[in-house]
């Protein structure tokens, strides 16, 4: 039954590309590319080729007998239309910070195209973007040429912070395909006393699909504003009772702006400020699960092509050359047993690797930065419940990094300026103990001792007393610290004349007070208010040598952020949700007592689904505001709205998932402030921009 | 602009193209069933998973009864399980009211008896009767097992404070499969991943 209708789709879909073909032969330019990216017809030849896979078991229709089905199998089973039923609702939390969930169901209702665009919508989080990289500010501390070291980006519990720059990537370079998200926890505050570096103001953890979300094959594909196509075929299924698998492969292809101003280059020998086809990006990245019983082996990597269009560095402007490839991978291996009720282990082993290229034209010639960075790394963790009341964890990791190499060189004619190869090694030790003093007083605390081959050892601690007076109020008192470690470019990247090493670089550090309070008002509504103070200090900055001009990177700022947060969310019947939520700041920095760059003291964001035909159709609306932040020079960026709608429909269409997005609805003109390396002081984003997405389920 | 007409064109082509295959494929539907036979399904599965305590009637008796306390909204679901052997003894299911709840090895709270709970829950709470009910304000009061329905499927929690208190060991199997009572939210902040 099942290979028919493929293979009538099949023929189908070759008459219809063959007559497409030739359409898309016209307009897919082959373009000279660096070694490992795709152009934008693989894109689309990923989506048909799903349709030459075989055909997937799916248990017998004529089985009546639900009960010879095992557990997981009776956790696919769909049941007929049930309309109203509201989501599972998440009680007062005992979590020891402030937590924000995405789901899903929100990335397809509100049209999330990367980690970016969901990390737009969390209360106090700020994304900011120079068309190269995505940054994140977080309660107001998000300065201009900082490489998103200072939140810890986790993939089913894997650090994705690479070993050279630490840095977490969020946009179309994230290792993860946004389809393949289950849900995203960013946890607020301060978590090296479980995670160690890079946990600095927040942790986010992806979490991806498993079986029971992704059985058979399914494609997607999508195409928006500025040429940009996307397609993806993953593949689920469980074999037997205990084990299963994933594997997903995707494509992006975007061409960007044709073209974009730039008053700063606004002179005749730099194309009177314009620059044309050099905002492209382009993508792969591959995904594999495969769970046996205890045991999960997963595998990730991504490699990311982006043109820079600004002329950053003092880069020829209106050069195509000019441009990042960033690749990832890792390897996690992760063992997961339950003693018996109270007590869990967990051992995990990785593997994880960084490469990347960037091109930089100086007046025609190619300067190449060639990164690589490998290693590997083992963690052990085990948890228990002691005398009822305590549930105490102790864990340690180690880390070994092989290789961690930065190059700089001229391509031709061919000059070295660095080759840097080095090899280090940190690791870890934890334990935390969560106290049930009463039912409903709760003390939270934790520490971790890490010790760096580069810099030495750091402890960090944190407390948190959670009380409950009634079932649906919560009050927590929170306070921790964090570090940073300076990273292998802070350290040890030198280029004569123009960059010069630091070794001697010592780790920065945060110390957070945090007050939240949590109430949940009837069956649907639940609100969050909260207060914090972050202290930040040893902040690693770069300097300009008075004299010589040489940059260094230095242990000096010392930045206090302190606000107030506001929110207010809504779980409605039948698919209705409301989430507003405000935040008001201020980030000084402490010598001079001026204003960060960057960081807008005020935060509005709201969103809002709404059922438009009963489980079927949904729009999605949000709306976004940033007040007026300052840049480099002193400058105000200017107020931001942000509207974004779409609308996503679901099984109209037997299987199928339609959706269609409007970004920046009212074409609301806006710039984010420019870094060191930009002579632009606002680099001006994007208007409005569309896309349509369409996901077919086998 | 014309670039991106053409294209556009083409993918809501492929768009019909795919929905055409869509129309096709209507036999290799997704299974669908009734949510209460489902629920029944998990009933009968959940017996296989649970342990309960040696010295327990639970143990020498050749029967397990499920019973049903107040409004049964199974109705003619539960006849595939009547009389069924699981793990050598008999089902039996029952029909009781919630001031005479004795002899039970399963007892599932339904909606109707929400207000209920916390009565239920004290009487039977200590000892080995394995709760479930699909309601959440019953989930609250006490009941270890507690379906909810998530994208059209059966899904559930398991309150592991409960089960404890009931002397009944939850299988680690079950428990992976289920969303864990305590601290749903916000795992990672505890790396409970």
């Amino acid at each position: 039954m099942q290979m028919i209708e493929v293979l009538k789709g099949i023929l189908l879909l070759g008459a219809a590309f063959g007559k497409s073909g030739k359409q898309f032969a016209l307009s897919c330019q082959l373009i000279k590319t660096e070694k490992g990216v795709l152009n934008r017809s693989w894109a689309v030849l990923i989506l048909f080729s799903a349709l030459l896979v075989l055909p997937l078991p799916v248990y017998a229709d004529n089985s009546n007998d639900l009960k010879k089905l095992s557990l997981e199998q009776l956790m696919d089973v769909e049941i007929e239309s049930v309309y109203g039923a509201s989501k599972y609702e998440q009680k007062v939390t005992e979590a020891p910070s402030s937590v924000t969930i995405i789901t899903s169901d929100d990335i397809k209702k509100y049209g999330y195209r990367t980690l970016a665009d969901i990390l737009r919508s969390v209360r106090s989080f700020q994304i900011t973007n120079d068309r190269n990289y995505s940054y994140v500010g977080v309660r107001g501390f998000g300065r201009t040429g900082d490489y998103n070291s200072r939140i810890l980006l986790l993939v089913d519990g894997h650090s994705i912070n690479d070993n050279i720059y630490n840095q977490a990537l969020i946009g179309e370079d994230f290792i993860i395909d946004i389809d393949l998200i289950e849900r995203v926890e960013v946890i607020r505050g301060p978590g090296s006393s479980l995670y160690g570096n890079d946990a600095f103001l927040a942790v986010i953890n992806v979490i991806t699909k498993n079986s029971s979300n992704l059985t058979g094959v399914e494609t997607a594909g999508a195409a928006g504003s500025f040429r940009t196509l996307k397609g993806r075929v993953s593949y689920g299924s469980s074999f037997g009772e205990d084990a299963y698998g994933i594997l997903s492969a995707s494509g992006l292809d975007s061409k960007g702006p044709h073209s974009l101003f730039y008053k700063e280059y606004n002179t005749p020998g730099t194309n009177n400020g314009v620059t044309v086809n050099t905002d492209y990006e382009r993508n792969q990245s591959f995904f594999g699960k495969v769970g046996y019983g205890d045991l999960t082996i997963e595998s990730a990597f991504v490699s990311r092509m982006k043109g820079i269009p600004t002329g950053s560095y003092g880069t020829d402007f209106n050069d195509r050359n000019n441009r990042a490839i960033d690749q990832r991978y890792y390897l996690d291996l992760k063992y997961e047993h339950r003693l018996d009720d109270d007590a869990t282990v967990t051992a995990r082993l990785f593997y994880d690797a960084i490469y990347y290229w960037g091109t930089y034209v100086y007046s025609g010639v190619q300067n190449k930065d060639y990164t690589n960075g490998q290693s590997v790394g083992a963690e052990a963790m085990y948890s228990r419940r002691l005398f009822d009341a305590h549930k105490v964890t102790v864990g340690t990791e180690y880390q070994f990094n092989i290789k961690q190499l930065q190059s700089n060189y001229d391509v031709s004619p061919y000059q070295l300026y660095l080759r840097d190869n080095t090899r280090s090694n940190r690791w870890g030790i934890y334990a935390q103990d969560e106290y049930s003093i009463l039912k409903n007083l709760i003390f939270n605390g934790g520490v971790r001792f890490d010790h760096y081959g580069t810099f030495g050892s750091t402890t960090n601690p944190r407390a948190a007393l959670i009380y409950a007076p009634v079932e649906t109020t919560a009050v927590k008192l929170i306070y921790g610290t964090a570090f940073r470690a300076p990273n292998n470019f802070e350290l040890y990247y030198q280029v004569p004349g123009q960059q010069a090493a630091n070794p001697d670089l010592k780790p920065e550090t945060i110390t957070t007070y945090e007050l939240v309070l949590e109430q949940y008002f009837g069956k649907h509504l639940r609100g969050t208010a909260t207060a914090f103070d972050n202290r930040i200090r040893s902040l690693i900055a770069q300097q300009a040598d008075p004299d010589t001009g040489v940059l260094v990177f230095k242990n000096t700022d010392k930045v206090e952020a302190k606000g107030l947060e506001f929110e207010l969310e809504w779980i409605g019947d039948g698919g209705y949700r409301a989430k507003a939520s405000y935040t008001v700041q201020n980030a000084k920095d402490q010598a001079d007592h001026t204003s960060l760059v960057n960081s807008p003291t005020h935060l509005v964001k709201v969103n809002l689904t709404l059922p438009i035909w009963s489980d079927k159709a949904f729009a999605g609306i949000e709306e976004q505001f940033m007040s007026s932040r300052s840049t480099l020079t002193g400058a105000k960026t200017g107020d931001v709205y942000i509207t974004n709608l779409t609308l996503f429909s679901q099984n109209i269409v037997k299987k199928l998932e339609f959706s269609g997005s409007i970004y920046n609805l009212f074409n609301n003109k806006y710039g984010d402030p420019g870094a060191e390396e930009h002579l632009q002081d606002i680099i001006q984003q994007n208007g409005r921009e569309y896309r349509l997405k369409l996901m077919y389920r086998f | 602009m014309k670039g991106q007409l053409k294209y556009i064109f083409t993918v809501v082509f492929l768009a019909f193209l795919i929905m055409g295959c869509g129309v096709i494929s209507v036999f290799g539907e997704q299974y669908k069933a009734g949510e209460y036979r489902v629920k029944a399904a998990f009933l009968y599965n959940f017996i296989n998973f649970v342990e309960w305590p040696p010295q327990s009637l639970f143990q020498s008796s050749p029967t397990i009864t499920l019973c049903i306390v107040g409004d049964d909204p199974f109705r003619d679901a539960l006849n595939e399980l009547k009389n069924d052997t699981v793990r050598g003894k008999k089902m039996t299911i029952k029909y009781r009211s919630a001031d005479d709840i004795r002899g039970c090895n399963i007892l599932f709270v339904p909606a109707s008896e929400k207000h209920n709970a916390a009565k239920i829950v004290r009487s039977v709470g200590k000892s080995d009767v394995l709760t479930v009910s699909d309601t959440e304000e019953t989930a609250q009061q006490g009941i270890i097992i507690n379906f909810f329905i998530e994208q059209k499927k059966v899904r559930f929690t398991i309150n592991i404070d409960a089960a404890r208190l009931a002397g009944l060991k939850i299988s680690a199997k079950l428990l992976k499969l289920a969303k864990i009572f305590e601290a749903a939210e916000g795992r990672a902040a505890s790396k409970e991943y």
